[in-house]
């Protein structure tokens, strides 16, 4: 079990490898570049905290929430320079009010795990990476490998996340629920080797490549 | 409770296959971009290859073209001017030499006269086909009407106008190239065709300018794409993509042809 944990916790090293990476080319590269850098600092301050409350073995769930919302406002507005379209901030606008009044009709959502909410904000960014790659068929490309992550991990994290609540309901024995974060943790690496790779090749100092 | 636990654990093998799902799904979208993307990369780059070959041609014709004018030119001055000229410089030095009556050198004074009369005449047509004056002064209407006065006085054909054209609706450049290409349309009937009747009209509303051109003589056929060449229609399509215009053409083998020049005007 011990082994276990260690190789979970091993798992947040790329998540804080990679903003560091991200961050050295911060100045040089367009404006998508600099909040998906955010974004993935935002992940890596998030995930410490997780880590702390873990060490006290204090209630961390609120911070799921925090988790889901923060990564709605960095990826739409990742995608707003990406494809430039003006009603992405329409969509992140009505979400976010949706999103309020679920918390003031149900103020326990807060608290536990939001499956309407993460299920609702994945599925936006899942349509925005689609869409990028249809603006894309034709046009310069630029982040595809990152687009191909991202369209990866959200799509087929939608039902892991949205069947988190039933999970934690059904009392399921130890053993199950660790297969089911194997899974996820699968699919978080993919995603991280991607976000990697895309670094590696596009973004490394050595190019001085002038992106949007 | 034991069923409870039955339905939880059938539950677990559906959201593991709903993931399963979702993974093929996201597989066969990022599959299905790469391939369209490849595809169409493949697409433009043929469409792009076809483009340079037709400004290659197009380059091509030009040269050719600009070779087959100078041709005519170094001909016409020889033909007309050079040998003329030899003759001027013949009689010329018989009119030096010893012994000669005033009488000869008077004949042959004449002869030198007349001779550079037709020399001058001659370089004002050359010049003349080269650039026409009235296309500069008097614009294309006049430009145009003078082609059709000197294709008439050969009496040999019956000739219809119609212009309704505003002046300098047209840059001048593109006159030039509206000149040139009707300049060609009637060299053609005039090589080939053995037409009686030739219709010009040259027409301009608000939005549109529109020339027609039509005899009635040996036309061809479409198909013959090398006869086509031959008869300068690469040219012509070449000056009308200049102007920005579109070109349809009829002809058949007996029948006469016909061509329109369409130019939208924004």
């Amino acid at each position: 079990m011990e082994g276990e944990l260690l190789i979970r916790d091993l798992l947040i090293l790329p998540s804080l490898v990679l903003p560091i990476l991200y961050l050295i080319g911060f100045t040089k590269h367009g404006r998508a570049y600099k909040v998906f850098t955010a974004y993935l600092t935002f992940i890596a301050i998030l995930q410490c905290i997780l880590v702390v409350y873990a060490l006290y073995k204090e209630n961390n769930h609120f911070l799921f929430t925090y988790y889901f919302i923060g990564q709605f406002l960095f990826m739409s507005l990742f995608y707003y320079f990406l494809l430039k379209k003006k009603w992405i901030w329409w969509v992140m606008v009505i979400v976010l009010i949706a999103l309020g009044f679920q918390y003031i009709l149900a103020p326990a959502s807060f608290i536990n795990f939001n499956s309407f909410g993460v299920s609702i904000t994945q599925s936006i960014i899942v349509l925005y990476a689609l869409l990028y790659y249809y603006k894309c068929l034709s046009e310069k490309a630029i982040f595809l490998l990152l687009n191909t992550g991202i369209l990866f991990y959200f799509l087929t994290s939608i039902l892991f996340f949205a069947s988190g609540n039933l999970m934690l309901d059904l009392n399921l024995p130890q053993q199950t629920l660790l297969q089911f974060e194997y899974i996820n943790d699968f699919l978080y690496l993919t995603f991280m080797l991607l976000i990697f790779l895309e670094w590696y090749r596009n973004y490394r100092p050595k190019k001085h490549k002038k992106t949007t | 409770m034991q069923n409870n636990l039955a339905e939880e654990i059938q539950i677990i093998p559906i959201i593991l296959i709903g993931i399963s799902l979702l993974i093929l799904m996201s597989a066969a979208i990022v599959l299905f971009f790469y391939l369209s993307r490849k595809k169409i990369v493949k697409t433009e780059l043929e469409k792009a290859t076809l483009e340079i070959q037709h400004q290659r041609e197009m380059l091509q014709t030009t040269l050719l073209t600009q070779e087959d004018e100078r041709k005519r030119i170094a001909q016409d001055l020889h033909d007309d001017i050079s040998s003329k000229l030899n003759i001027v410089s013949l009689h010329a030095s018989l009119v030096r030499e010893e012994g000669i009556t005033p009488q000869e050198a008077n004949t042959l004074g004449a002869k030198i006269a007349g001779i550079t009369t037709t020399v001058l005449e001659s370089s004002r047509r050359i010049a003349h086909a080269l650039l026409p004056p009235s296309l500069e002064k008097f614009g294309l209407v006049a430009a145009l009407e003078e082609l059709c006065d000197q294709l008439e006085s050969s009496k040999k054909y019956e000739i219809t106008t119609v212009f309704q054209y505003e002046e300098e609706i047209l840059p001048k450049d593109h006159e030039l190239h509206v000149f040139r290409i009707v300049q060609e349309l009637i060299n053609n009937t005039v090589k080939y065709a053995d037409a009686k009747t030739v219709n010009l009209s040259l027409q301009s509303t608000k939005n549109t300018l529109h020339l027609h051109y039509e005899d009635d003589g040996n036309g061809f056929d479409l198909s013959e794409g090398k006869k086509a060449k031959g008869l300068g229609l690469s040219g012509i399509k070449n000056r009308a993509a200049i102007i920005g215009a579109t070109i349809s053409l009829q002809s058949q083998p007996q029948k006469g042809m016909s061509l329109d020049v369409v130019k939208q005007l924004t």
